[in-house]
């Protein structure tokens, strides 16, 4: 088959037969047996319906659109080029309906389920709206459950999920527009922001990527993300996902935008700062003083993750004076035991525990947990029994893979992962010199690193316009400004004071 | 009415941001004349003083008309430039040979001052963290860590200073809380262990490297529009932050136990004999160590990088990483035939070094610079 006609880029001719010869062409018929072709008589001229077995409801078809189509007998009085207008105004009863020329579009429409209706004699083309396959209902969010707040996850259907955001962000700023993704096999995304709040740049620069994609195939967020970053080559991401339509729509009132994809049950936003990595659902659900100390929490764990394994090897193979001489003889007369230098000890143990947790999660279900508890214990337990491992280390390890699981972001955590090995390898070979240098790389790439030119450690640094949601988490009513890429005419949030009601009178007290 | 209340809102903004930046600016002058002084007296008491008789120490004190002098030009060309960076404005404003020369000079003194900052961290991690280890590897691995956050340019740079000046305070206290939690008030003074004379010079040596560092850092990563500075205002604050840092460090330098004020004999010997013993030698010692390194690192890091800036302008050259190339070459030779050639001649380079204080007054130009092509797009 030649390339055009895989394309299949012209219009539709007026011509039926020639037209279904096409698309028999094009979508390998009668060979896939997925595509249905059901030829009817219409008022006395020749129909066709085509669509993919299972990605329609065929109830829809047969009471909605064959059946009143069948039961007209008398020919439609109009020219034969408007039949499948008269059609759609006269006799067919599916609410969305598009009409077609390009034989593109129809192909597409049949690819994403629609119902693609031809008529003889009819230059155009209508398709209907009658996607009906299975989809996952809306359900908890795996990854991001919260203790409070709403228990609501995208699922991998984009239009559920548009209209999850919709039913959060309830205004007719938000605005949602559809591309398709991917040249050979194109995948529907979503850009959602809203107008006027969001930076016009900024949403031209995400359109403008978008756009210039040219991969085959973008299946999942994952990809996407992958091609609009600024930095590929970085260990941080630079784009927050998340399951959750509230957070989405937190995201928009800040003025990201975000991206969805069909067949992904994520939302990207962009563009994101290091903070955002670190925020969970929950810290702004629960009130001030719960959040800013469970994100106080957080952020030591991560610390502990990423330099607690370094700064152990460093202190016990270079700095030994920082121990008091009580846990120095303690630390002295277990590693005089142990056959390997406590690098290599603590490289065993950093990868037994990946091991565990790649393997934790890969197991399926309750055997992963399982799996995680007694691999954990059993290997620990032998690895001191037998002499290769010192019990220091160990809760050394324990408390740094605690501390990994703090991080609330999965990518960020696999990025510190590779960080955490880093210092320890510094440590390991020049003390807390080498952690220095090592962190002082890490901080100068860190803070030259964007988000879709926005910086990832604004606005700490750069200074940039912020309330109080960044390391801490101040009280809701002082968070008066929205995030500093935002438009500049719509930063403020909110004008004046958040609990108005101060102002007013006391009346209803008693 | 909203219109009026909103642009009253721009206007208290736009008020507020040229407050912080000019503040920035004046800190910048502070720090300039800060690190002057903190030169002068490294130069007074750690090396010429014993042979010297301490002229350039009470030229220090007395006459900090050096640091006038470079002031006074750069003040001028900063309030012309408006924003340019500065070795285009030589480049348009002079003649060509002149400008040339002025940025080789500029990139000569800068690769010095990157020279200076890197013996003082190698010396310093020599003398308290890796004693064992030879100083070759040491300043290999400072010269590696630079090459690689090289990558970050600029912009890394200065942004990680201005980081490190937001959390200073913060790590002040934490350390000093530290400290005073039922240790002995000395351990605030933790290199008072080296002897007086170790001690002084490290702490001079830490003031002036932080007093670079906090500097870059002090310019704030997202001003757009530069402040106009008077010369005049600019002279003042740098004169006044010399005289500060001289009557700090004389005051330490006369306090008790640590009397120099009776002069007998070579001073340096007499320092050095009045030194006493560390009282402790812990965590707090380490950390503090860490942060002059970290402070040291980004003055290094910082001067090799606006070197490697100068050096390609004065090769009539638009692209800085091949200058940053050479520069980082030129360094890693040195580094490698220090043990040939010994650190003198960097030693009597080091008054040299005061011209350094032009990267700090000069850093808001490059902070103008146009965006790369591909971060415009962004």
């Amino acid at each position: 088959m030649s390339g055009a006609a895989e394309r299949m880029s012209g219009r539709l001719t007026r011509s039926l037969q020639s037209n279904l010869t096409a698309y028999r062409s094009i979508l390998r018929v009668p060979r896939n047996k997925d595509v249905v072709v059901r030829e009817f008589t219409v008022g006395g001229f020749g129909a066709a319906i085509l669509y993919l077995d299972g990605m329609v409801n065929t109830t829809m078809i047969d009471e909605n659109l064959l059946k009143p189509a069948m039961d007209m007998e008398a020919p439609p009085d109009c020219d034969e080029c408007d039949r499948s207008a008269y059609l759609l105004h006269n006799v067919l009863s599916v609410a969305p309906a598009n009409r077609t020329h390009s034989c593109d579009e129809g192909l597409q429409a049949i690819l994403d389920g629609l119902t693609l209706l031809l008529c003889d004699g009819c230059d155009e083309g209508l398709t209907f709206d009658t996607r009906g396959y299975d989809r996952r209902t809306v359900s908890r969010p795996d990854n991001e459950d919260v203790v409070l707040g709403p228990h609501e996850g995208f699922t991998e259907n984009l239009r559920t999920n548009t209209t999850l955001v919709r039913r959060v962000v309830r205004t007719p700023r938000l605005v949602t527009e559809m591309l398709t993704l991917g040249t050979d096999a194109p995948t529907r995304c979503a850009v959602m922001y809203l107008d006027g709040v969001a930076d016009e740049a900024i949403v031209r620069e995400v359109l403008r990527r978008l756009n210039g994609i040219a991969a085959d195939f973008v299946p999942g967020t994952g990809q996407l993300e992958q091609l609009i970053e600024d930095h590929p080559f970085a260990l941080l991401p630079q784009v927050v996902s998340t399951e959750r339509p509230d957070r989405t729509g937190s995201f928009l009132m800040d003025g990201q935008v975000v991206l969805l994809l069909d067949g992904s049950p994520y939302a990207l936003a962009v563009p994101v700062t290091l903070f955002h990595l670190l925020h969970t659902p929950d810290d702004t659900f629960m009130r001030w003083q719960y959040g800013t100390f469970l994100r106080l929490v957080r952020m030591l764990g991560l610390l502990v993750f990423v330099f607690l394994p370094g700064l152990y090897i460093a202190v016990v193979r270079f700095h030994q004076e920082i121990f008091s001489p009580m846990l120095l003889t303690s630390v002295y007369e277990a590693q005089v035991q142990e056959p390997f230098p406590v690098f290599l000890e603590a490289l065993m143990m950093t990868f037994a525990f990946f091991l565990i947790n790649e393997a934790g999660v890969r197991a399926p279900g309750v055997l992963g947990n399982a799996l995680g508890i007694v691999s954990g214990l059993i290997l620990g337990q032998a690895a001191v029994s037998a002499g290769l491992v010192s019990p220091l280390l160990l809760i050394v390890i324990a408390a740094s893979g605690l501390g990994g699981f703090a991080v609330p972001n999965y990518s960020l955590s696999l990025g510190l992962r590779i960080a955490q090995l880093a210092v320890m390898t510094a440590g390991a070979f020049s003390g807390l010199y080498g952690i220095l240098l090592v962190s002082f790389v890490f901080g100068a790439l860190l803070c030259r690193m964007t988000s879709l030119g926005a910086p990832m450690l604004a606005p700490a640094s750069p200074a940039r316009p912020r309330n109080g949601d960044l390391l801490l988490r101040l009280p809701i009513w002082r968070q008066r400004t929205r995030g500093f890429f935002a438009s500049p005419a719509y930063r403020t949030r909110v004008r004046g004071r958040m609990r108005a009601w101060e102002r007013g009178d006391k009346g209803g007290t008693k | 009415m909203i219109v009026q209340r909103r642009k009253r809102r721009a206007d208290a903004q736009t008020a507020r941001s040229e407050q912080r930046t000019h503040a920035s600016a004046r800190a910048q002058g502070a720090l300039v004349g800060t690190m002057a002084a903190c030169q002068l007296f490294l130069d007074g008491t750690g090396r010429m003083l014993p042979d010297a008789g301490g002229a350039l120490w009470w030229s220090a004190l007395l006459c900090p008309a050096g640091a006038l002098l470079l002031t006074l030009p750069i003040a001028r060309m900063r309030r012309e430039a408006d924003g340019r960076e500065l070795a285009d404005v030589a480049l348009a404003a002079l003649p060509a040979p002149v400008a040339l020369a002025l940025c080789a000079l500029c990139g000569l003194t800068l690769l010095l001052d990157a020279a200076a900052a890197l013996y003082g961290l190698t010396e310093l991690t020599h003398a308290s963290l890796l004693p064992q280890t030879d100083e070759r590897v040491i300043v290999l691995m400072a010269l590696t860590a630079l090459l690689l956050s090289a990558y970050a340019g600029l912009t890394g740079m200065q942004r990680l200073a201005f980081l490190l000046r937001r959390t200073l305070p913060i790590l002040l206290l934490l350390l000093m809380a530290w400290s005073l939690w039922g240790r002995p008030i000395e351990n605030l003074y933790p290199l008072a262990g080296h002897g007086v004379r170790e001690s002084l010079r490290l702490g001079a040596g830490s003031l002036g490297a932080g007093a670079c560092a906090l500097a870059a850092g002090f310019l704030p990563g997202g001003v757009r529009q530069l402040p106009q500075v008077r010369a005049r205002e600019t002279c003042g604050y740098c004169l006044s932050g010399h005289l500060l840092a001289v009557l700090l460090l004389l005051g330490l330098s006369l306090s008790t136990p640590y009397s120099l004020w009776p002069l007998s004999g070579s001073w340096g010997e007499r320092m050095v004999l009045q030194g006493r013993p560390a009282l402790y030698n812990g965590i707090l010692y380490r950390m503090v160590t860490v942060l002059q390194l970290t402070a040291l690192l980004i003055a290094a890091g910082g001067a090799l990088l606006f070197a490697a800036h100068a050096l390609s302008r004065a090769a009539r050259g638009r692209h800085d990483r091949l200058a940053f190339a050479l520069a980082f070459a030129l360094l890693a030779a040195a580094a490698l035939l220090r043990s040939r050639l010994g650190l003198s001649w960097l030693l009597a380079a080091m008054p040299w070094r005061y011209a350094a204080a032009l990267a700090v007054v000069w850093l808001p130009f490059l902070a103008r610079r146009r965006p790369r092509a591909k971060e415009g797009s962004a």
